[in-house]
């Protein structure tokens, strides 16, 4: 980390135009596509709900589709339609860091969960 | 010591002697070099936020995780009464708008005024068309619980019938299931809750309330954002060099949508 | 550091012509030194408001009956002092203060990356500020500072609610801190200010605000929960609808822990400062305190459970905070080795901000030390919940964090108002915060092993000697906080000038006017040189030159 990110100091001016410098630019086309996948990944989400309505999946194959389509959407939101592929550095770390710390408090916790036993069994009274 | 060498630029407070206006307007803020460098900033600084955006949720989704852990039937149950095709709808709504953002922004990065307006206008109709059919799925909730079957003949009060049903959390909590197990159709207590009763379907209702509550607060703050973005396009205020704004909160409207992703299968999709 | 005139002009200065005008530049201000002066004031005024709470529970210990307050009035005390010096003073104070004055000028920038989200944020502060104004003057609340379900969301009587609203608008104040300076050290260093030539403050403000910014959102969300059962009746929280009470304390402690590393880690950040400039020395390690600031933040949101152990948390969750708890000693350690070495053949001058440093060090090791033997598991069961506990907190809370905050406000004192503070005073209450600190809280460590619970204001007859003890020692501390406020303030009409760098510092906010320009530099400067530049004959060339009068 120890490139320097400073200001770009004598001269630069005038050299930017607006584009974006050296990183790359998403285009129209690829939007569309990505709405295309969005509405694809839509369909089979909906889909698979409605074909484990009819035929008996176990639950957790049922959560783990249905997250597996909604994080591949997030996915595509966040690399094109947020701009993350084509952004610096620092911009893409803080993307991840956030879903880091979801990740941190959701397993930690769901560990203490798993190991405590809870919910207790309903007791003899009513 | 850090030394400061001769060569060192001398930097002006005020005024812009030394370089092109043609460059810049007056968006550089003087506190920045160059546009390039105001509007990285500007992105890291949204995205810091949204940081905080998806840790908020994401206590919500962890209350979410434990309780669908641990009563599964009763989630599964829960979720059935919810109105998936309107959840499913509005899920397109949102990922169309999330497109129309996107859209905008590279209008903007091209300059092209009146394609920005268009593409803000028509993500401003689809955020208040998803708020609709929010307010819609609501009320119908709300209906029920009052005896109407539909919104509809709430308003204009015809065909009112004995509560069979009401999913709003709360002293009149019924939730129709016909196994009769501990106290799963009892209301819930206020100030007194007794064991036993209590219903934990409300643990799901809670939820749902809450989550899509709090999303469509984050929906009307995105709605504002927008206006205010297709106000300053009107007045000519982004141009192809400057639409920093449009890119941040287009940053915003696109983490809405992220949550909402999130939200539908988690909500509506429950088997 | 020549003594140069008092500037013509600087931030405190402005042509505006009535009284009108001059109040109006100040409230909507966007500059970051103005800002920080308007925290200064705000904070300080709910530390007082912080202390006079700890006072009446201190006079009510001094007898063992609860004779001064009922019960339930004391459980609002304790409650409003938590609340407050948690949330309205801790967790803003070395940000909020120090670092708004200083990050900009340490990094060479005119200013925040976002100015006016910088004003928003002290906005914020006082809104949320008034709020829990407003839970006090309304009779308070009872519930403790941590909240706990299903009494706060269930059955308290108290103002519940609006103390909620008032912390819960506070983290947003934090957030908006901790985004300006993530973008700030990311996009506007000085041309050649490499990462690894950052004063160590910067350091510690980024990895401070790291934490915030991920760990604030999620006791947001729970108080938010909190209070929407209390309004609406119904809650996640609630047992009677299969819900859990201790998912709260999760929510809750996912936060309240890194909290207290959000307190710490810009102390850190001022004490790497206070030594290198009182030693004359390079700081020894930089990389490795660099790299420990981020590791603490990190670890820190690993090790909350460890706040969980007696509330049936599982042994195997317990187990595994306290071995990360144990991890987690160790960067804070590797900090005090660092400046140890540090101090190790350097030229030391006992100036204040110098005295508050080595307090620092000294207090910070025993509160570290004994929040290792609370993170031992059969420790904790024996002593949670007693004052061994309250005794830890204190120790690195105002022994660690408070020391560092008054060094830090002496240190920059004269570049902040181009003034310096009488040094004998100075000196005076450093010793006399020393004294009445050690006084106060280490008794609180015998009571708690004897087993004295905590937040409980009647007691056996056997415990009242150590709490006479302490609350004796309340009142030196008392005394020895007052004391600043009144040759600080002083220092403002009669102090001497200070001129750029009074204590010969290295550093850019040195070289600039005392007190600086609103633009911070006339020439955005070019660093060509590491952090703490000193030479390396600096120390021994300074010890043998010294003489009375010397700057240092």
């Amino acid at each position: 980390m120890a490139r320097s990110h400073a200001n770009p100091g004598h001269g630069a001016h005038g050299s930017d135009t607006g584009a974006e410098h050296s990183h790359g630019h998403i285009g129209q086309a690829t939007y569309y596509k990505v709405f295309a996948a969005l509405m694809v990944l839509m369909a089979l989400t909906v889909g698979a709900w409605w074909i484990e309505g009819i035929i008996a999946l176990p639950r957790l194959l049922g959560v783990a589709i249905a997250m597996t389509i909604a994080i591949a959407k997030t996915v595509l939101i966040v690399l094109f339609f947020m701009h993350v592929k084509v952004s610096e550095r620092a911009t893409q770390l803080y993307a991840a860091a956030a879903f880091l710390g979801f990740a941190i408090l959701v397993i930690i916790t769901m560990g203490d969960y798993f190991a405590r036993g809870w919910p207790p069994p309903p007791g003899p009274l009513p | 010591m850090a030394t400061t060498t001769p060569t060192a630029k001398p930097a002006q407070p005020h005024g812009h002697d030394g370089h092109d206006h043609g460059v810049h307007g007056r968006e550089l803020q003087h506190h920045f070099e160059t546009v390039q460098q105001q509007k990285e900033t500007a992105t890291l600084g949204m995205w810091a936020f949204l940081v905080t955006e998806i840790m908020l949720f994401g206590g919500i989704f962890m209350a979410y995780i434990v309780y669908r852990w641990a009563f599964p039937e009763v989630w599964a149950a829960a979720a059935h009464h919810l109105n998936t095709p309107l959840g499913a709808v509005n899920t397109v709504v949102l990922l169309v708008s999330s497109l129309t953002v996107a859209l905008a922004v590279n209008a903007a990065e091209e300059g092209k005024r009146r394609r920005v307006l268009t593409m803000l206008g028509v993500t401003l109709v689809l955020g208040l068309t998803f708020l609709l059919i929010k307010g819609y799925e609501y009320s119908e909730k709300f209906a029920h619980c009052a005896g109407y079957a539909t919104p509809i003949s709430w308003v204009t009060g015809t065909g009112q019938h004995a509560v069979d049903e009401c999913l709003v959390p709360g002293r009149a909590f019924l939730f129709p299931e016909a196994h009769g197990a501990e106290g799963a159709a009892a209301a819930s207590e206020h100030g007194a809750p007794q064991p036993g009763l209590g219903s934990p379907y409300q643990l799901f209702y809670f939820l749902y309330f809450v989550a899509t509550g709090l999303h469509a607060v984050h929906m009307i703050v995105g709605l504002t954002i927008v206006s205010i973005l297709t106000f300053l396009v009107w007045r000519g205020m982004i141009t192809a060099t400057y639409f920093t704004p449009i890119e941040i909160g287009g940053l915003y409207w696109h983490l809405i949508d992220i949550i909402w992703v999130f939200l539908f299968p988690l909500f509506y999709l429950v088997h | 550091m020549a003594a140069t005139a008092f500037p013509e002009s600087g931030y405190l200065h402005d042509d505006t012509p009535g009284l009108w005008a001059w109040i109006k530049s100040w409230l909507f201000t966007v500059d970051h030194k103005r800002i920080a002066i308007l925290y200064l004031l705000s904070i300080n005024f709910f530390f007082l408001l912080g202390g006079l709470a700890a006072t009446f529970v201190r006079i009510e210990l001094v007898t063992p009956q609860g004779d001064l307050m009922s019960s339930d009035v004391y459980n609002r005390m304790f409650t409003l002092h938590g609340v407050i010096m948690v949330f309205f003073f801790l967790i803003p104070a070395i940000p909020s203060v120090l670092g708004n004055f200083l990050v900009p000028l340490m990094i060479g920038a005119r200013d925040l990356a976002f100015p006016r989200l910088n004003l928003f944020s002290w906005y914020l502060y006082m809104f949320g500020g008034i709020f829990a104004l407003s839970a006090a003057v309304l009779g308070g609340v009872d519930t403790g500072w941590t909240f706990y379900t299903p009494f706060s969301s269930t059955y308290s009587n108290s103002n519940v609610i609006l103390t909620i609203t008032g912390a819960f608008i506070m983290g947003f104040s934090s957030i908006a801190t901790a985004v300006n300076f993530i973008a700030t050290i990311h996009k506007m260093r000085a041309p050649g200010l490499t990462w690894f030539r950052l004063p160590l403050f910067i350091w510690a403000a980024y990895a401070t605000s790291l934490v915030i910014v991920l760990a604030t959102p999620v006791v947001g969300i729970a108080l938010l929960l909190v209070a929407i059962e209390r309004i609406w009746g119904v809650g996640i929280f609630d047992p009677a609808l299969g819900g859990d009470p201790l998912l709260f304390q999760h929510l809750f402690w996912f936060y309240s822990h890194p909290a207290v590393y959000i307190m710490i880690l810009p102390a850190f950040g001022v004490i790497s400062e206070l030594i290198a400039t009182f030693s004359r020395k390079r700081i020894f390690g930089y990389e490795f305190i660099a790299f420990s600031s981020m590791a603490i933040a990190i670890l820190g949101f690993l090790v909350w459970g460890h706040h969980m152990f007696v509330s049936s948390q599982s042994m195997y969750a317990s187990l595994v905070f306290s071995f990360i708890t144990m991890l987690i000693a160790i960067p804070s350690a590797i900090k005090v080795f660092n400046w140890t070495a540090t101090l190790y053949k350097g030229s030391i001058s006992y100036r204040t901000p110098m005295l508050y440093a080595l307090g620092f060090m000294g207090l910070f090791v025993i509160g570290g030390l004994t929040g290792i033997f609370l993170g031992v598991v059969a420790i904790d069961i024996h002593v949670t919940d007693t004052y061994f506990v309250v005794a830890h907190f204190h120790y690195v809370m105002v022994g660690g964090t408070i020391m560092a905050y008054l060094g830090g406000i002496h240190f920059w004192w004269p570049k902040m108002t181009g003034r310096m503070y009488n040094e004998v005073w100075g000196g005076i209450s450093a010793l006399v915060v020393f004294v009445g600190f050690n006084m106060t809280f280490f008794p609180q460590f015998v009571l708690g092993y004897l087993g004295m619970p905590r937040r409980y204001h009647v007691y056996p007859q056997e415990f009242q000697v150590l709490h006479v003890l302490s609350s004796s020692g309340a009142a030196v501390l008392a005394v020895g906080f007052i004391i600043p406020l009144i040759y600080l303030l002083l220092s403002l009409v009669n102090g001497r000038v200070a001129g750029d760098n009074p204590w010969d510092a290295t550093g850019l906010e040195w070289h600039t006017s005392s007190p600086p320009p609103t633009h911070n530099f006339e020439r955005i400067p070019v660093v060509t040189t590491e952090a703490y530049a000193y030479p390396p004959e600096a120390a021994a060339r300074d010890a043998a030159e010294w003489r009375p009068g010397s700057p240092l």
